[in-house]
């Protein structure tokens, strides 16, 4: 038994769900690690019950474990309770899997899903007593190491990084890992690896670039400080995911997490070109699943674990090449099987309707529409191809079907939003509840209507990364505006997101390497799990914004300047500048841009891959 | 929705040891909801607007404590052979939890956890010397302290009828470790948890909850005026 067993023991009755920290899981791989393996933790900057319901962990926990060289484990951020113990009983932070102290890895890898999580990484290296400074770290100190979506602009967390790695992980991973062990074997120091593998696409060493900044401290660009660093960090791109083993095992957890399910990525990628995504930006291009690949993982997952739910991933599931088949498919296997489909992001047509009424039968839940925006001008504006006709048109069919409760999201502050913008969302909601009391002879009874507005936070590598987001106070108003308007429709409820945590967002999402400080300074006032409304701590980040002379409106709250050098930028995503600056006029224009199917825009990625989707469906 | 027609019932004993033990009792549910599925095993399902397994845990254990012998109900509408059953349950288990037989039992509309008497505990209690069991155990009454269901607050409660046996196996210098026999039936359940610190009170004793290890060792039914452990309970009436 390790010595952090022991300890546990002592600690685990005392704290919330001590099963978030006993590992032990179904499929999870606790094993005696071969003298000369590289060990790496992967490291989710969040709770057990929302990392493990992220699917990245498993496909490269599986690729990973896989290999003869590597032996993957993992860890989570302790609860509030746990860290408090732990620190106060002298426990390391430690992986679950042989509650090996993260100080004793190779590597300790983050994945960075969103901007709010990054106190946790600092919670997780302080508590693991590792120098969370990369150049405070010695040889006998693990590699940091990050990828995941943000790891598009990590310069926030740049100086906590050795590595970062962006794009597609699942090739470069096992390699970045592979290299390593051999380097090791050969007596090599750690800057003898970073220069190695700085050399292969996908990896940014930020310790071999410094900053450019001119007299009044503006960022003008980036110095490279080494022979071995290329000009611009080329995203790693897997060009045909159907060859890339996908896991047919699961980590089954033992107590309830956010997603609880089997899960088959369908695609990697979209075209539908929405202006606020990041996602469907730098995920370019789609790269489809073969139909027996998905329809192979989906069964044997579910054989292998007796999840009772499968769900599909991708960014916009009915654009799946084979989607019909698959899900008549798969409906007739999980009828069969007694396991319940979800479909997250279909868009409603007639088939859609036919397999939610089937898969749903008497029990439905609501129906979602994302429309984004109140009207139709800021729908063309954002580029997102919903319009009225095709809500009412579908919600017609659903209430016909007994469909009783309907989710509407937008979005708040998007570039060029006024106050009739507001007005629309109202609107919708309203003849929405009309329509509803059509078919209900002149009452609400069941009917319900759910307004979601989150606020717009303006990302890296998509058109609207130059724009200002609303202010704290803007948003606010707008939330009362909305709020006064929608309690009068009976049957309409309405929800928001915090102005200040969506700021901070917006801070970090296009900040440059000066906010390595804040963070730092946030963590030490007691900033951690600032993605939790509950024990937010916004005085925290409030002084360390102060402390370090950063207004918040330098990133967040002011246009930038589209010619300007971003921080960002030492990153190609693979789609060009130009492209962005195309979409951002049209955009100012409400002109749309249509679906890459129908005819190739020149995003620019196929300067690196293979499209294969430009203009497929063009008459 | 067929009910109770030749449904037939299983009785499985299982273990739970080690870092399992901070399973919760809502949690095994699941667990065992995914190794019916995994194994291929049909259930049988309640009737209603929203079915569910017929499957019962019989009088669940509290978080933090181990078992080497709890028990798991499960009905069928379709006989299945025993052995298969076990093998078929244990495919999608973690370490530290297995089951580790199986019998079809009559099937009744009553089952197991309402016939259940009492439950066999060990309990180690690290730094609690001196123990005075047989002074504890000889006064009028014994008082423990209980939630009480109702009104959420904690209330005295004589549990002196509820204790079969209380016993000091062993003290060392590293702390004590007794054997209680208590009560476990349907809303009459003595948790040794309770009655330790209340023993410790008594004794003049520290007591620490969180470094108290216990250790269900099985579950005993009434047949014919006698215990009997829950595994041999149903054996003459096949």
């Amino acid at each position: 038994m390790s010595n952090v067993q022991k300890q546990l023991d002592k600690l685990l009755l005392k704290v919330e769900k001590p099963a978030r920290y006993i590992g032990g899981e179904l499929h999870s791989i606790a094993r005696e690690p071969l003298p000369g393996t590289v060990r790496f933790a992967f490291c989710f900057p969040d709770l057990y019950e929302i990392g493990m319901s992220y699917m990245g962990l498993n496909i490269l926990y599986h690729l990973l474990n896989k290999t003869d060289h590597t032996y993957c484990e993992r860890c989570f951020t302790p609860a509030r309770d746990m860290m408090a113990a732990m620190k106060a009983a002298d426990v390391p932070l430690f992986t679950l899997e042989t509650k090996t102290p993260l100080k004793e890895m190779d590597f300790v890898g983050f994945t960075l899903q969103y901007e709010l999580s990054y106190s946790n990484i600092l919670a997780m290296l302080d508590l693991a007593g590792i120098p969370v400074l990369s150049k405070d770290r010695t040889e006998a100190d693990p590699i940091i190491i990050c990828g995941g979506p943000c790891a598009f602009n990590a310069e926030p967390v740049a100086d906590f990084m050795d590595v970062i790695l962006v794009g597609d992980g699942e090739e470069l991973l096992p390699e970045v890992c592979r290299i390593r062990g051999e380097f090791r074997r050969a007596g090599k120091t750690k800057q003898e690896f970073l220069a190695e593998i700085a050399k292969l696409q996908g990896v940014y060493i930020p310790s071999f670039y410094g900053e450019i900044r001119d007299e009044k401290g503006t960022f003008r660009g980036y110095r490279k400080l080494r022979e071995e660093a290329p000009e611009r960090v080329l995203k790693a791109i897997v060009h045909d995911i159907d060859t890339v083993d996908f896991p047919k095992e699961l980590i089954v957890p033992l107590i309830e997490v956010v997603h609880d399910r089997s899960v088959a990525e369908l695609f990697r990628g979209c075209t539908r070109g929405c202006r606020f995504c990041q996602a469907g930006m730098v995920y370019r291009p789609v790269r489809e699943r073969s139909e027996e690949k998905v329809l192979d993982i989906a069964k044997t997952q579910l054989e292998n674990s007796g999840q009772g739910e499968l769900s599909l991933l991708s960014l916009s599931t009915s654009d799946y090449t084979h989607f019909e088949p698959l899900v008549t498919d798969l409906m007739e296997y999980c009828k069969q099987h007694q396991v319940s489909l979800s479909l997250p992001s279909l868009r409603m047509d007639n088939f859609s309707f036919k397999v939610l009424d089937e898969i749903q039968g008497v029990r439905k839940t609501g129906l979602t529409f994302a429309a984004e925006a109140g009207t139709q001008r800021l729908r063309n504006v954002i580029n997102k191809n919903i319009t009225e006709e095709h809500i009412f048109t579908a919600l017609r069919q659903a209430f016909d079907l007994g469909w009783t409760s309907v989710k509407l999201y937008f979005m708040m502050g998007l570039p060029t939003e006024t106050y009739e913008d507001l007005d629309g969302i109202v609107d919708l909601a309203k003849r929405i509840m009309d329509l509803a009391k059509e078919h209900n002879g002149g009452k609400v009874g069941r009917y319900s209507v759910s307004v979601s507005v989150s606020n717009f936070v303006p990302k890296p590598d998509t058109p609207f990364m130059w724009v200002r987001q609303n202010t704290p106070e803007e948003f606010e108003q707008k939330h009362y505006y909305l709020k006064d308007r929608l309690k009068k429709i009976k049957g309409v409820n309405f929800r928001y997101h915090g102005s200040y945590a969506s700021m901070l967002e917006a801070v970090f999402a296009r900040g440059g390497r000066e906010l390595s400080a804040v963070l730092l300074r946030a963590y030490e006032l007691g900033a951690a799990f600032d993605a939790w409304t509950e024990g937010f701590r916004q005085d925290a980040w409030e002084q360390a914004l102060a402390e370090n002379s950063i207004g918040a409106d330098y990133f967040a709250l002011n246009d930038i300047d589209p010619d300007a050098p971003m921080p960002w930028e030492i990153v190609d995503c693979g789609i060009t500048k130009e492209f962005f600056q195309r979409e951002w006029k049209k955009a100012q224009e409400a002109v749309t841009t249509p679906d890459c199917r129908l005819g190739c825009n020149g995003c620019g990625v196929n300067a690196h891959t293979e499209c294969r989707w430009g203009g497929i469906y063009a008459e | 929705m067929p009910n109770n027609k030749e449904l037939h019932r299983y009785l499985f004993g299982f273990y739970k040891k080690g870092n399992m033990r901070f399973i919760s009792h809502l949690d095994l549910q699941r667990l065992f909801k995914r190794c019916i599925k995994r194994a291929g095993i049909v259930p049988a399902y309640s009737n209603g607007f929203n079915p569910h397994e017929k499957i019962n845990i019989v009088h669940p254990l509290s978080l933090g404590f181990e078992t080497e012998q709890d028990y798991f109900e499960l009905d069928t509408e379709q006989p299945y052979e025993e052995s298969r059953l076990v093998e078929g349950m244990n495919l999608a288990l973690p370490e530290g939890i297995r089951f580790t037989f199986c019998r079809e039992i009559p099937y009744s509309s009553r089952n197991s956890s309402s016939i259940t008497e009492m439950s066999l505990y060990e309990a180690f209690l690290p730094s609690s010397q001196n123990l005075n069991t047989e002074g504890f155990i000889i006064q009028d009454e014994v008082k423990i302290l209980k939630k009480d269901k109702k009104t959420k607050k904690m209330v005295e409660k004589d549990v002196k009828d509820w204790i079969g046996r209380l016993e000091l196996l062993e003290e060392t210098e590293e702390g004590s470790r007794l054997s209680l026999l208590l009560r476990s039936a349907p809303n009459e359940t003595l948790n040794p948890a309770s009655l330790l610190e209340s023993l410790c009170a008594f004794s003049g004793s520290p007591f620490d909850r969180e470094a108290l290890r216990v250790v269900r060792k099985d579950l005993f039914a009434r047949k014919d005026g006698q215990l009997v452990s829950l595994s041999c309970y149903y054996t003459q009436e096949d």
